[in-house]
Order: C-alpha cells, then structure tokens, then sequence
C-alpha cells in the first residue's frame, strides 16, 4: 500500500480542522468553496455576531440580520486583506446591515437628555443570563452609546477599532463610552439602591 | 451602587449572553449554498453503483437512473484519489503549518494534472471489512485526500509526490476513482 516514498516518521502532517485559524478556514472556503470550513468559521464568529446584533438592535430580526451579514461577508471575503482580525471586520459589516436594515445609526450623537428613552427601550433582548437589569439598562441606551459600550466593554475592541467600525474618531468613541457608562449607571441606580 | 469595576465585570458578562438558535446555520449554510459559493461535489460513486445495480434488475428504471446519475464526464481524464495517512498525533502547531501547506499546494499549479478537491478527515472513524491481519497501524489514521485529474495512475503518482505530506513523513495511497467495467456474464 505505501508508496516508496512514504517513510515512516513521527513527525507526519494532518489536516485537523480545529487546528487552522481564521485565516486557513477563509483560504479553504474561498479557494475550494469548502462547506465545512464556512461552517467551522460560523460556528467561531456567529455566536458574538448575534449577541451583538440583538442587542444593538432589539426587536429587529437577527436571525436574518446574521444571516445578511454573512452573505456579504461571503462576497467580499477574497478582497479581504486581513488587516484587522476576522472578528472585526465581521462587526464591520453587521453595522453596515444594521444601518441598511434597521436604520439604526449607530453613529447617531447621543441626545443631551440622558432621560431619553429609545423607541426599543421597552423591548430588551431575551435573556438567558442573571443580569436583566443590566439587559435591560443596556437596551435603553440610545444607538450611539449602545454601539460604543457593546464594541468597547463586551466585545473588546479598542477605541481606533471602533473608530473604523463605525465611522467616527477615535475621541468620538471615547467620549460616547463615558456618557454611555454614565447614562447606565444612571440606569441602573435606582434599582440598585433597592 | 455600583463601582466601576462591577459594572465593567457586569457588562463583560455579557460576552456569554443569548445563543443564536441552532436552526440559524442550516438555513444560512442553504443561503449561500443557493448563491453559488460552496462548491459541488462530482457524482458520487456510490450513486453509480447504484444505478447500475438498478440497470441489471430493471432496464427501464435502470435507464432512467442512468441518466440521472451519469453526467457527461466534465474531463476527459480519469480521477483519482490521494489518501494521506498519518499524522493524527502531533502537536495542534504542527497541525495548523501542515494545514497551511496543503492548502497551498492544492492551489498551486501541477504541469502533471488538476488537483480537483481536498478534505481534511475527523479522526473518529470505523473500518469495514478489513481483511484478518492487514492493518493501517504503521501508516497511522487515514488524515485527508484529494481528487485529481491525471493522465494514468503514474502520473497521478507523480502529481502526488510533491505533496507536502510525503515531505513530513506521511503516506500516501494513490488508487483509481471508480467501479470497474461492468462484464457481461
């Protein structure tokens, strides 16, 4: 059965699927149209994408937001040059369906008036975790702030980041986060004084 | 009140938050699937057989299966198999670089034919009928393949040899794609 050139050594090569990175998935998918490597990649990415999704944009369709994006991602995915990670570049393209879709701005200057309920605030995203209150709190940020704190305090990203996500300077970010940490400590205050 | 340390913990506990339903990756796998962007796979085999099998017992379904599972060959070549063995043990860091190779040694251009398709093998597998005493112990798990397009089974072997596999010390085992011809009998 083996070939003579095959010696035998301990030091043999596989190809594992859990052991390629973004990068691996995306040759795979791109360059052979491998279904299991999009699948590997949605299972990496979709849970973050719709947590974030949802919770930008209560009451709107994620499911079909999620799906939206990847079908833009699929698109655009061989011009992609991998100067940000994957994951950002993801959320990139969820705030542009979401913008498209929803019509919610997130790069909307938050209103004055930290009493301002938004027009989703009513409707908090379904939570399986504990933190309802916090869900809720969250919820009924305005859009600018709600995208600054889900980018920076949930997801991670840094303020240049979020600067490029969302069209706007990296002060702008920053100052959106202060008044959004504010407004939900505002929020969250009364309930906490309970 | 909250300090501002709890409220970061808080928020970061977000990050495990509402799961996306599990139906949400059939149906966006059937999307892109219906936009064009996962390759087809080439009649299959097994799908053959089975209209032959069905052609021996009954002319007329035969007939009609055959149609359906015999397209016009897309190549005028015959395909074959590459099947690396081996390599199921190491480090996820060799893994990940052997990963990379092969990725790019099938888009690579070979002057000996067409490499068509790879897939990389879970290692959970069962093995039938294999004959009392043969093993594939000294080669290791069956870890991928690839479909080519060559001109004969010496020059598929030769479009195999410059596989990164071989190169780490894997095998790999190059056979025909296909039934034999059917005999009259």
């Amino acid at each position: 059965m083996p070939l003579e050139d095959g010696t035998a050594s301990a030091d043999a090569v596989a190809l594992g699927i859990p052991a390629l990175d973004d990068r691996g998935l995306v040759e795979a998918f791109t360059g052979l149209g491998a279904e299991w490597a999009f699948r590997e990649l949605y299972r990496r990415h979709t849970p973050r994408l719709y947590r974030f999704l949802v919770r930008l944009a209560p009451g709107a369709d994620a499911e079909e937001l999620v799906q939206e994006t990847w079908l833009r991602a699929a698109r655009n995915l061989p011009r992609f040059r991998w100067r940000s990670a994957l994951a950002t570049w993801l959320t990139g393209i969820a705030c542009n369906v979401l913008r498209e879709r929803v019509r919610v701005d997130v790069r909307r200057p938050a209103p004055v008036s930290l009493d301002e309920v938004n027009e989703d605030s009513t409707s908090a995203p379904p939570a399986t975790g504990a933190d309802v209150d916090l869900e809720r709190a969250v919820a009924a940020l305005p859009p600018g702030y709600r995208a600054v704190l889900l980018l920076h305090d949930v997801e991670g990203h840094t303020h240049e980041e979020i600067a490029n996500l969302l069209g706007i300077a990296p002060g702008t970010s920053k100052s959106q986060l202060s008044n959004a940490r504010r407004a939900l400590r505002a929020r969250l205050a009364p309930e906490d004084g309970q | 009140m909250n300090s501002e340390e709890d409220l970061e913990l808080r928020l970061r506990a977000l990050a495990t938050g509402p799961e996306p339903p599990p139906a949400l990756e059939e149906s966006t796998v059937a999307r892109l699937r219906a936009a064009g962007y996962f390759r087809p796979r080439r009649a299959s085999v097994w799908r053959l057989a089975l209209a032959a099998t069905i052609a021996a017992v009954l002319p007329l379904a035969g007939f009609l299966a055959g149609r359906w599972s015999s397209p016009a060959p897309s190549s005028p070549e015959p395909s074959f198999a590459l099947l690396l063995y081996g390599g199921s043990e190491e480090s996820s860091k060799e893994a990940h670089a052997g990963a990379d190779l092969q990725v790019a040694w099938l888009r690579q251009p070979h002057p000996e034919g067409r490499v068509l398709d790879g897939e990389p093998l879970m290692p959970d597998a069962r093995i039938l009928g294999l004959a009392e005493g043969a093993t594939l112990a000294d080669a290791g798990p069956l870890s991928g393949f690839f479909l080519v397009d060559a001109a004969d089974l010496a020059a598929a072997t030769e479009l195999a040899r410059s596989n990164p596999h071989l190169a780490a010390g894997g095998v790999i085992e190059v056979r025909p794609v296909g039934l034999p011809e059917r005999q009259n009998e």
